[in-house]
Formats: C-alpha cells, sequence, structure tokens
C-alpha cells in the first residue's frame, strides 16, 4: 500500500469515527470512505442478537472493508467482532467442497460432486423414513440462519415429510422468554425496542452480562446514564461483570436464587404502596401457579413470605439493597429491565421471566417510552427466523400452534397440502431429539448452520446419538465440532455470499444484500435445502421458489393479518431501508416502537377504550403469576460445594468458528479459563495460572485459574468458546418443564489444584 | 496493515488524560475529545496485531469500552 493511499484510509476512518459523535469533521467521511470501495452494501451484523447494521465495502471482487451503519440501530458502531467480519468470509479453512463419509463413521470425509452429496443425504433420509416413518428424520436449526431457511426448512420437514422433529438451537436459548412473553401476554416478543434505552430511567439488568454480550447496546445504556445523573442502573448478577462498572446497585445474589429476589422486590414494592393499583385493576389478572385465577389479595398474600430478611437468607443480597433495588424500580418515571441467559438458560426460566414480567405490571413500568421489559437475544436471528416462523418442535409459523387443529388446518390451506397433512403430535425439542437419535427413534438429521456437539449440555451424554444417526450437515468452517460426526456436509454460502433477512432482539427485521459470490463450489441454503427435499422425495411444488426473495414473499403474504404482520416490509423496501420493526401491517406504515399501545400498535384499534390492549390474550389481560422461588436442579452441596456457571467472552461468539479464525480475536482469548474468587483461591491454596479441576457429577476438567472477584466466593465461571476444552461436559442436561430448555447456568462442581 | 477507526468511551472526567495517554501509543492516532467522553482515534497495525493494540486501549484505566466505526483490510487481501 503506497502511503498517500494509508494516508487516505486513515482520513476516512477518522472521518468516520468523528461522523459517530456528530463532529463537523465528519465531512470528510462520505468522500473519503466513498473512493476506499467500489461499492457499499448493507447488511447485518453475523453475530449478536443486538443485530447491529453493517455496511460491507467491495473491492472488485473481495469484501475489503466493514464499517457500521449510521442509518441502523447502532448509529454507525460495531464492536470488535463485527468489525472484524471480513478475515472470517476469506479463512483458510472455509468449506468449499460438498463432502461425504463414504467408509461410514469414523472414515475420513472425502471431497464429492453436489449431486453425490444430495444424493447421498437424500437415499440416507428415504430409508430412514422406510424403515421409522416420518419421525425417523429431523431437522435441527439455528438463531443464525437466514429467515428464509428456516421459513423453507419449517414448510420442507412439517409438510412435506410429515414430521413435526424441527427444532433448533434457540431451544437452548430464548425458549423460556418465549414461553415467558406467551404465558403472561399472550403472544411471544417484546413490546419495547432498543429505543427505550434512550428514555428509560431506570435500569434493571439481570442475568445479562451486557457489556461482553451485547457491547453496542452496552454504550447505549452508559450514554444514557451519562447524559442525566438522574438515571439509575440496577445491575442483579452473581458475577461483578464490566456490566457492573456502570451500575448504582450491584446486586450480587448466589447463582439460582433469583426467584426469591424478584419476589422480594414484588413485596417490598407492595409493603411500600409502590404499586400502580388504577393500572392493574384495569390491565392484569392474577393467576396461581397451577392457572387458576386469583386477586390481588392472594397475590400479596403469596409474596408475604418473601421479605427483605428472608430473601437475604436465601439469596445472599443485603435486605437494604433488596428494597432500594425495589424502590429504584417502582420509583423511577420509567424502569427497563433487560435480561439474557441467566434468566432463560434454567430450570426454571419460564418462571424467572414471568417474575420479571409481574414487577412491570405491578407497577405499571409498561407500554410507555423507557418502561419496557426487553429480553435481549443471544443470535441475530433466533426471533425473527425462528420463533416468528414457528420453526420449533411445537410451533407452526407466526404464533400458531402444532397442537392447535384449526392452526394446523390454516397452514395446510396457505402451503396447498391436503388436511391432515401437518401432524398434530409436537416433535421432539432439542434434549428430547438427541436422545431419540441416541434410542434409534430418530435416524438421519440435517443440521444447519449450528454446532452441537459442542454447544449441547452434557455433551457425553447427548451427543451419543450424533455417533448413530445419520448426519448432514451445512457448514462453513472446518473446525466445527459437529463434523466429527457428519456423514455430508454441504458447503454453504457464508453471510453476504448470499442474501437474506435477518430479525433481531427489538423485532426489527433487516436485509443482508448479497455483497460478493459465494467462494468455491459453495451454494446458498435455500438452493441446497430444495435440491435434498427433492431428492428426498417431497413434492417440489411445496417449494416453487427461483431464490429467497420468493420465500420472503410467501412469509410476508402468511403474516398479513396476523398478530405478527410485517406484510408491508416489501423486498424493496427493506432494500431501502436499514430494518423495519414490526407490526408493519402496510408499505406505508413505519413501523411500531410500543407494542400492544393505542395510537401506536397498528393491530390495536384506534377506537379501543383502553391504551393498552394485550390482544394476544382474550380478555385483553395480561397475567401476574404467583411463582415461589424454586432452587436450581443442581445445587451447591457437601459433596460438590461450588457453583459452575458459563457463558462468553467479549471477543468471542458461540463456538468460535467464526471468531477463533481472527488471529487477533482468538489471540486475545486463546483458551478457556477458570475464574476464581480470591478468597477461595486462597483456601485452596490456588494460585494465578495454576491447572484446576473442576469435577462433576458428569466429567472432570482441567482449566487453568484466573483469580479474579468477577465471581462471588463459591462461584466459578469457564466460557464455552473453545472447542479443546468443551465445558459443556460438566453440565447436567435438566430442562425448564415449559420450556424444554436445559440449565447452563448452574450445576454443582468440585473445585481443586491439580496434583 | 489493517486500519481502524474507533471511539474510547471515557469514565467521567478521564478523556482528557486518556487522549494523551492514547496519542503516546505508536500506531494510534487522536482525533480530539468530544461530547465530554468519546475521543476519536485510528489504529493502524499489521492484521494480526490490532487486537492486541485495541485490547491494550479497551484495558487502560479510564476506559469504559472501545466502540469501532470501521476496519479496512483491504491491502492484506487485495494483493
Ligand atoms: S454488538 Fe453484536 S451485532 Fe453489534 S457488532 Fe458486536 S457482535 Fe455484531
Amino acid at each position: 500500500m503506497t502511503v498517500s493511499r494509508r494516508k487516505f484510509l486513515k482520513g476516512s476512518a477518522a472521518a468516520l469515527a468523528l461522523g459517530m459523535v456528530g463532529s463537523p469533521a465528519c465531512a470528510l467521511a462520505a468522500a473519503g470512505q466513498e473512493e476506499s470501495v467500489d461499492r457499499w452494501v448493507k447488511g447485518v451484523c453475523r453475530y449478536c442478537g443486538t443485530g447491529c447494521g453493517v455496511l460491507v465495502g467491495v473491492r472488485g471482487d473481495r469484501a475489503v472493508a466493514v464499517k457500521g451503519d449510521p442509518d441502523n440501530h447502532n448509529a454507525g458502531l460495531l464492536c470488535l467482532k463485527g468489525a472484524m467480519l471480513i478475515p472470517v468470509i476469506y479463512a483458510e479453512d472455509r468449506i468449499t467442497e460438498p463432502m461425504i463419509r463414504r467408509g461410514g463413521k469414523g472414515s475420513p470425509l472425502d471431497k464429492a460432486s453436489w449431486d453425490e452429496a444430495l444424493d447421498f443425504a437424500a437415499g440416507a433420509f428415504r430409508k430412514a423414513m422406510d424403515a421409522g416413518g416420518p419421525d425417523a428424520v429431523a431437522y435441527y436449526g439455528s438463531g443464525q440462519a437466514l429467515t428464509e431457511e428456516s421459513y423453507l426448512a419449517n414448510k420442507i420437514w412439517k409438510a412435506g415429510f410429515r414430521t413435526n422433529n424441527v427444532d433448533g438451537n434457540p431451544r437452548l436459548c430464548m425458549a423460556s422468554a418465549v414461553a415467558g412473553y406467551l404465558t403472561t401476554f399472550g403472544k411471544d416478543e417484546p413490546m419495547g425496542t432498543y429505543n427505550d434505552m434512550d428514555a428509560a430511567t431506570c435500569f434493571f439488568i439481570i442475568g445479562s452480562n451486557t457489556s461482553e454480550a451485547h457491547p453496542v447496546l452496552f454504550r447505549r445504556i452508559a450514554q444514557r446514564k451519562e447524559s442525566s445523573p438522574d438515571v439509575k442502573i440496577i445491575v442483579a448478577d452473581p458475577r461483578r461483570t464490566n456490566t457492573s462498572r456502570i451500575a448504582d446497585l450491584h446486586l450480587s445474589f448466589v447463582a439460582g436464587t433469583d426467584l426469591a429476589l424478584l419476589n422480594g422486590m414484588a413485596h417490598v414494592i407492595i409493603r411500600e404502596e409502590l404499586d400502580n393499583p388504577r393500572f392493574y385493576s384495569r390491565y392484569v389478572n392474577f393467576v396461581t401457579n397451577d392457572g387458576k385465577p386469583c386477586a390481588f389479595e392472594d397475590y400479596k398474600a403469596f409474596l408475604a413470605e418473601y421479605t427483605p430478611e428472608k430473601v437475604q437468607e436465601i439469596t445472599g443480597v443485603p435486605a437494604a439493597d433488596v428494597i432500594r433495588a425495589a424502590k429504584l424500580f417502582a420509583e423511577s418515571s420509567s424502569a427497563l429491565s433487560l435480561w439474557c441467559m441467566g434468566i432463560n438458560q434454567r430450570t426454571r426460566g419460564v418462571w424467572a421471566n414471568n417474575l420479571i414480567h409481574n414487577l412491570h405490571l405491578l407497577t405499571g413500568q409498561i407500554g410507555r417510552p423507557g418502561a419496557s421489559p426487553l429480553s435481549l437475544t443471544g443470535q441475530p436471528n433466533a426471533c425473527g427466523g425462528v420463533r416468528d416462523t414457528g420453526s420449533l418442535a411445537h410451533l407452526l409459523p407466526a404464533g400458531r400452534m402444532v397442537a392447535n387443529e384449526k392452526h394446523r388446518a390454516e397452514m395446510e390451506e396457505f402451503w396447498g397440502v391436503p388436511k391432515g397433512t401437518i401432524q398434530p403430535k409436537m416433535g421432539h425439542h432439542t434434549v428430547a431429539l438427541f436422545e431419540a437419535m441416541a434410542k434409534g427413534d430418530v435416524k438421519a438429521v440435517f443440521i444447519h448452520c449450528t454446532n452441537p456437539a459442542h454447544t449441547l449440555p452434557d455433551l457425553n451424554a447427548l451427543t451419543k446419538g450424533l455417533e448413530t444417526a445419520f448426519v448432514a450437515q451445512t457448514e462453513c468452517f472446518m473446525d466445527a465440532e459437529t463434523l466429527k460426526y457428519a456423514d455430508v456436509v454441504f458447503p454453504a454460502a457464508f453471510w453476504c455470499e448470499t442474501e437474506g433477512v435477518y430479525g433481531c432482539t427489538e423485532r426489527r427485521y433487516a436485509l443482508t444484500e448479497q455483497a460478493i459470490k459465494p467462494m468455491g463450489n459453495c451454494r446458498p441454503t435455500v438452493r441446497i435445502l430444495m435440491d435434498f427435499a427433492e431428492k428426498a422425495g417431497v413434492d417440489p411444488r411445496l417449494f416453487p421458489y427461483k431464490n429467497a426473495a420468493d420465500i420472503w414473499e410467501e412469509w410476508r403474504t402468511l403474516s398479513k393479518g396476523s398478530p405478527y404482520d410485517f406484510y408491508g416490509m416489501t423486498r424493496a423496501r427493506l432494500k431501502k431501508e436499514s430494518g423495519i420493526k414490526w407490526p408493519c401491517p402496510t408499505e406505508d406504515h413505519p413501523g411500531t416502537n410500543l407494542r400492544y399501545v393505542r395510537g401506536e400498535d397498528p393491530l390495536v384499534p384506534v377506537n379501543h377504550p383502553d391504551r393498552l390492549f394485550f390482544y394476544g390474550r382474550p380478555d385483553g389481560k395480561a397475567n401476574i403469576f404467583l411463582r415461589p422461588y424454586q432452587p436450581p436442579f443442581e445445587p451447591a452441596d457437601k459433596d460438590y460445594p461450588f457453583i459452575l456457571t458459563t457463558g462468553r467472552v467479549i471477543d468471542h461468539w458461540h463456538t468460535a468458528t467464526m471468531t477463533g479464525k481472527v488471529p487477533e480475536l482468538q489471540k486475545a482469548y486463546p483458551s478457556a479459563f477458570v475464574e476464581i474468587n480470591p478468597v477461595d483461591a486462597q483456601k485452596l491454596g490456588i494460585s494465578n495460572g495454576d491447572r484446576v479441576v473442576l469435577e462433576t457429577r458428569r466429567d472432570r476438567m482441567t482449566f487453568p485459574a484466573r483469580i479474579t472477584d468477577t465471581c462471588m466466593p463459591g462461584l466459578v465461571f469457564c466460557p464455552f468458546f473453545d472447542k479443546n476444552k468443551l465445558v459443556n461436559r460438566l453440565f447436567h442436561h435438566a430442562v425448564d418443564n415449559a420450556s424444554k430448555e436445559p440449565e447452563y447456568k448452574i450445576c454443582a462442581t468440585r473445585v481443586y489444584k491439580q496434583a | 496493515m489493517a486500519i481502524a477507526g474507533f471511539l474510547v468511551h471515557a469514565e467521567a472526567g478521564q478523556s482528557e488524560r486518556l487522549e494523551a495517554e492514547l496519542a503516546e501509543i505508536p500506531g494510534i492516532s487522536t482525533f480530539g475529545v468530544h461530547r465530554e467522553c468519546y475521543i476519536a482515534a485510528v489504529a493502524e497495525a499489521p492484521g494480526n496485531s490490532m487486537e492486541d493494540l485495541l485490547h491494550r486501549v479497551h484495558g487502560m484505566d479510564g476506559v469504559l469500552t472501545v466502540y469501532v466505526t470501521s476496519m479496512t483490510v483491504e491491502d492484506e487481501l487485495v494483493v
């Protein structure tokens, strides 16, 4: 690169940075950056559920730069992961040819032609169905798949193969949030948006390390805090993460006791008369834990035992802090709750979600700018791609349920298949699916865009099925752990090599346009799915699409008139705009910020007598549930005296098959470690860097120690990104009764220095 | 050589000091403090050490976090 060109690029980079803070010097930006590439192509970051808008700079036939999209919600900012996406496209171990295991499991993966690979997979699926019927096959999808891919796979499996064995990794991250919204409000997906972060005066962040898992949202929260000294932030997390650095109050509770904390806050709110009877008498039903209607007085009596002192006993949070948190929340002019996997990945994850909603409904902190419960998603398209299209074992598109006869009939009519095509029985949820594979009930699975051999809990038990079932897999990178089990591998076009829609946390759908050609012999996944299905015997009239845009057109039409109405989001409009938030029923509708609110949500009649209308519930009222505290499935005990938890680090995303390709990101976190509190370390004679054994009832593993007060005494943390240290081997696979989401966040462990 | 534009989000009252410290780091140029808490900067480094550089910034006292606004790697990809 010549010096002048480097200077030029540096000038452009500076101008863009300045542009983000509104400096006049940003005038340079447009001219500078526009000239450094041939064209900029709009898209969405490939990584987390924040869903930042990006612009991909293309020069010739290569992507060479990424910048934040100033017109999307992230206002042009990205975290390091998003900014470093280009090297991932050109990673040396991209899979660019189909591969099959000609000699069966354990033999090497050999290159194959597309026809050979598709025939191989289709033959195995036909054989599986001949032996075990439709339920002998399954699809295991992803919150990273494009919406068009998930919609198509759901249709092929449920209406083509006639099995509801369609599930995916959102079961492992968002299922409890879905069930929480459904039980409280009657419909999935949040009512608020990121805009609420600019209006909230109290943030209640629980079970979320926003600063590392959703860095760009953290900026918005921190900026709000700086804008006014009156803005208060409560962070409830057993770990003292970077997120708690901006908190006014950090509630460090014993992992797994947060249900008591949430009920304790409700107790204080009522005791201090900070509740809002005018609100809940109009908009809320009270419901017992077993689903029976009850009265406010019953709720009050139920909460009586959750005194701050009792909550202190259970959670370890000082009673005064429980009171302070409740007051900050209820007395603020607008309280916004944010939560993520700490709440969802739990055997009582749905209850925990309900209890957060309770706080909002009890105080009326809902349906106003800045006042809302807003669950954060982990993946870029768990919401739009999987939840909304109904690509889970119990769902059908747009909020319909497999178990509901009317819903099945509606889908059969829309999809043009005979009545009775869709089976009434729910398919296997994720844990059950992998168990069914181990038993031989499910004999062939198509895995798309996810890496279950790394991410499932209790890996030793749940990967058994992958050793015996036929595994067809779409994958981009050679180091994905699941490839070890794959019988056939389809090389999928990666990210901006194809086009499709992502829907992030805030009901925002945004299009990633194709910027460059797929590498090597890669193909778009929608093409792979259609070719495979046809060879496997599915009537091709079920998928008469030329491309992803045709699939979007069908899905958009299906949403019309539903509670998920986004009919107004034409492909042309998505190309022009940087994301639109549904409901958006018409092409001239700007999208919706405040769902369920008259005058804001187009699905609430303009002449509705009430300002709020929870139209997912038969009587338009939301539910406050009387959910008691229950301990986690496997609390610490005398034999296994520590609690082990897991999560992300800022520079890696999920299983690091992408971030691990960027030497810079990999170098920052080359391998997993265990965080131990200094008090525990001293007792156990452990120093920084020592080899430490974690031994649970499932397995035993060794990690280097990091002594830090991030973890409270009694708690240890291991990140899960490292394929050489699959920490999920240590966790059990107990699931939430309702959502079937596993409890990754808590298991009992022994901790000792390696001899 | 990779080039990144970024903003450093500084804790209250720390931005002037941080800007001076950043300007001392080889490979980093700063472009002023904005809205009291944001320092605009550009980092220039070989692709495989860019992360180190940005991490070093991230770990400095008084830095709340770092937001990247652009990353160009064109000369490492296009010969
Ligand atoms: S915050 Fe998430 S979506 Fe935004 S750039 Fe970072 S990884 Fe991508």
